[in-house]
């Protein structure tokens, strides 16, 4: 096992669903160090060390909510180069809602998985100790 | 517009000119003395002109019609009182239109704007007919005799000049509502040729010599066809052209209106013309207003769709954050909440949970009537098949059995017909009143449709609720679960597949709720 804790960043807006991502790692026993961005410009400062996020480190996820201020999910993504094929971490699109439009607007995203955001805690731990598995081999190689 | 701009001296001459050079040559046509005719197209002239381009230009008028006069029998005095009564004519009608038939859609943009305007003509072509044959009259142009002939004939003379000439000039004056792509050009042009030779047969028989043959009627299905399919400026110009080949025709004793009198014959044709504008003006307009209601239909049934869709959508995140609370309060706090606590709590989850049910049901019934339409040959056996999987447990937990006749091939969207079949079959399980459910599946053909019957042995519904349970969040029994918007969900499937829905049962005599789906026509090789 790697002694390091998974990076995570979250870009979520919504101080209760930050609240609840917190409880569903603390539940599903990640070992993790989380990072907030509260938009999609934030988002990308913090991938690309600018301003306050010089001294950011490198995560070995991205949890990205859809839909947030200034840039959204999409924009945010289409912005991210290298594409995923070269990506050094998976990205995990959360969605509000199973909406066909929503579900449909998140497989057409260049991410790596997608989570519609369940409403129980239990529940969403469990999807996101399996996101987080898509990131270990490579947080610990 | 440059006419705009125009000096007004030179706008009134320019009227004056024009008024006398249409009225010299409608005067050919007069009856003698030479004053009176069936036909006054610079009524309508006038009248648009004082209409549209103000009161003030009635001198153009009177210049126009004094000098007209004049020149038939040299009496200034009488030709002065003709020029008035012209003048005086066109003031009425305009001031009358522009009070009646101001719509800033258009003046004929309703269709008892068109009535409006044709009592406006008929009562304003009054004025000039009394001053111009009492001043005939008084100046001795006029035998005592005839002069209530001569009255008719000015007054129908203006008055229809007035309904045939104005609504063209005023739809020429507006611009067009018709987009000339290639094919309405030539459409256009097919009705045009068409209705030209059907009336150079009916006026002249150009074809097959049957011009003396009453079959005027004839050409009105071309002016509802340009009112319908073009708009009221086609068919006003439909109608110059016919009155136009009309009056050759009867000016040179042919067709079906000569054989009396000239002056006779012209006012019979007049009549028809009028008739002719009158029915395009009034098709047109009712065509206008169809579109209108339509989009305006479309326009807010698309605004009241994307509102509830958005509405449902963005309610679902605050009450995902009551219900993950909820949750972790009851994983995290159980034992210090105590009974009291985790009955409140029990409250709050259920509330959350109902709301959730609702939301979820209205989205899907918005859902089902925002998405495309993915029209399959889909075997509703099939359909059945899959629905009654997912109701598996259901099923299994009322001890329901559920048979089914052989089920045809519909042209259908597969998920949609899973779903109606999901609702529908889940219904009667669910609403059994206390017996095992027993549920029969049935399809007949009706002519192009199959119809479909989906039978249960349950209470039955009173006929009084027949209608009231496919109404959205409608439920009769509140014992049971669900939102009622199951067969909200059904209406709106079956609807937008063309089909219907009804329930027929009388109470305490079982369900059968009967749809239609359109027959396979084109099936998927």
């Amino acid at each position: 096992m790697p002694s390091r804790p998974l990076i995570i960043l979250l870009v979520e807006d919504n101080a209760a669903d930050v609240r609840m991502t917190e409880e569903a790692l603390k539940l599903a026993k990640i070992d993790h160090e989380l990072h907030v961005a509260g938009d999609g410009e934030q988002a990308l400062a913090f991938l690309r060390k600018e301003g306050a996020f010089a001294n950011a480190p490198d995560p070995d996820l991205m949890l990205l909510d859809l839909s947030i201020p200034r840039l959204d999910g999409h924009g945010v993504l289409s912005q991210l180069r290298p594409p995923r094929a070269e990506r050094r971490f998976p990205v995990v699109v959360l969605t509000g809602s199973r909406l066909q439009s929503d579900l449909e607007k998140s497989f057409n995203l260049d991410a790596d998985e997608h989570i519609t955001k369940p409403s129980s805690v239990l529940h969403y731990a469990s999807e996101l100790m399996f996101a987080c598995g898509l990131a270990r081999p490579r947080g610990g190689a | 517009m440059a006419w705009q701009s125009t000096p007004y001296a030179l706008q009134a001459v320019a009227l004056g000119v024009v008024y006398f050079a249409v009225a010299k040559a409608a005067l050919l046509l007069a009856i003698p003395p030479g004053y009176a005719t069936a036909i006054w197209p610079p009524a309508g002239i006038a009248l648009v002109a004082l209409w549209r381009g103000g009161l003030r230009l009635w001198p153009g008028v009177f210049l126009g019609a004094a000098a007209a006069n004049y020149t038939v029998g040299g009496v200034l005095v009488s030709s002065l009182c003709i020029g008035a009564g012209n003048a005086l004519e066109a003031l009425v009608g305009a001031w009358l239109a522009q009070r009646l038939l101001a719509d800033p859609r258009g003046p004929f943009s309703q269709p008892h704007y068109t009535m409006r305007f044709f009592a406006i003509a008929l009562g304003s072509a009054l004025v000039a007919a009394t001053l111009g044959t009492l001043s005939l009259v008084a100046g001795g142009a006029l035998p005592q005799g005839p002069w209530m002939a001569q009255w008719g004939t000015w007054w129908l003379g203006d008055a229809t000049g007035m309904m045939v000439v104005a609504p063209l000039i005023v739809a020429w004056l507006r611009p067009g509502r018709v987009v000339w792509t290639p094919p309405r050009i030539a459409e256009g042009a097919i009705m045009l040729v068409g209705m030209t030779l059907v009336a150079g047969e009916i006026f002249f028989g150009w074809l097959f010599e049957a011009h003396s043959m009453p079959l005027t009627y004839l050409l009105v299905p071309f002016i509802i066809w340009a009112a319908i399919r073009f708009a009221a400026r086609e068919a006003l110009t439909l109608c110059a052209v016919l009155t136009g080949i009309a009056l050759v025709a009867t000016v040179t004793g042919e067709g079906p209106f000569a054989g009396r009198t000239l002056n006779e014959s012209l006012m019979l044709q007049q009549v028809y013309a009028s008739t002719l504008v009158a029915t395009g003006l009034v098709l047109a307009a009712l065509m206008r207003s169809l579109r209108r209601a339509n989009e305006t239909l479309r326009l807010a049934r698309e605004e009241m769709e994307h509102m509830v869709h958005l509405a449902a959508h963005d309610l679902q995140e605050p009450l995902r954050t009551v219900e993950s609370f909820s949750d972790l309060l009851q994983l995290r706090f159980r034992d210090r909440l105590g009974a009291e606590g985790q009955e409140f709590l029990r409250f709050i989850t259920g509330g959350a949970a109902r709301a959730r049910q609702l939301i979820e049901d209205l989205l899907s019934v918005a859902e089902a009537g925002r998405r495309p339409l993915a029209l399959e040959a889909v075997d509703s056996e099939g359909a059945l098949s899959a629905a009654l999987s997912s109701l598996r447990g259901a099923i299994d937990a009322a001890g329901a059995r559920v048979s089914h006749a052989r089920l045809p091939v519909v042209r259908a969207d597969r998920r949609m017909l899973e779903s109606l079949f999901q609702n529908l079959v889940g219904n009667a399980v669910k609403h059994s009143g206390g017996r095992a459910p027993r549920i029969d599946v049935s399809a007949r053909r009706e002519g192009a449709a199959w119809q479909f019957c989906v039978r249960d042995n349950g209470p039955g519904i009173d006929p009084r609720h027949h209608e009231k349970i496919f109404r959205m969040f409608e439920r009769l029994d509140r014992t049971n679960p669900g939102s009622g918007a199951g067969l909200t969900l059904c209406s709106t499937i079956v609807t937008r597949h063309g089909g219907r829905v009804w329930v027929e049962s009388a109470a305490s005599e079982g369900a059968a709720f009967h749809f239609t789906l359109p027959v396979d026509e084109k099936p998927d090789a």
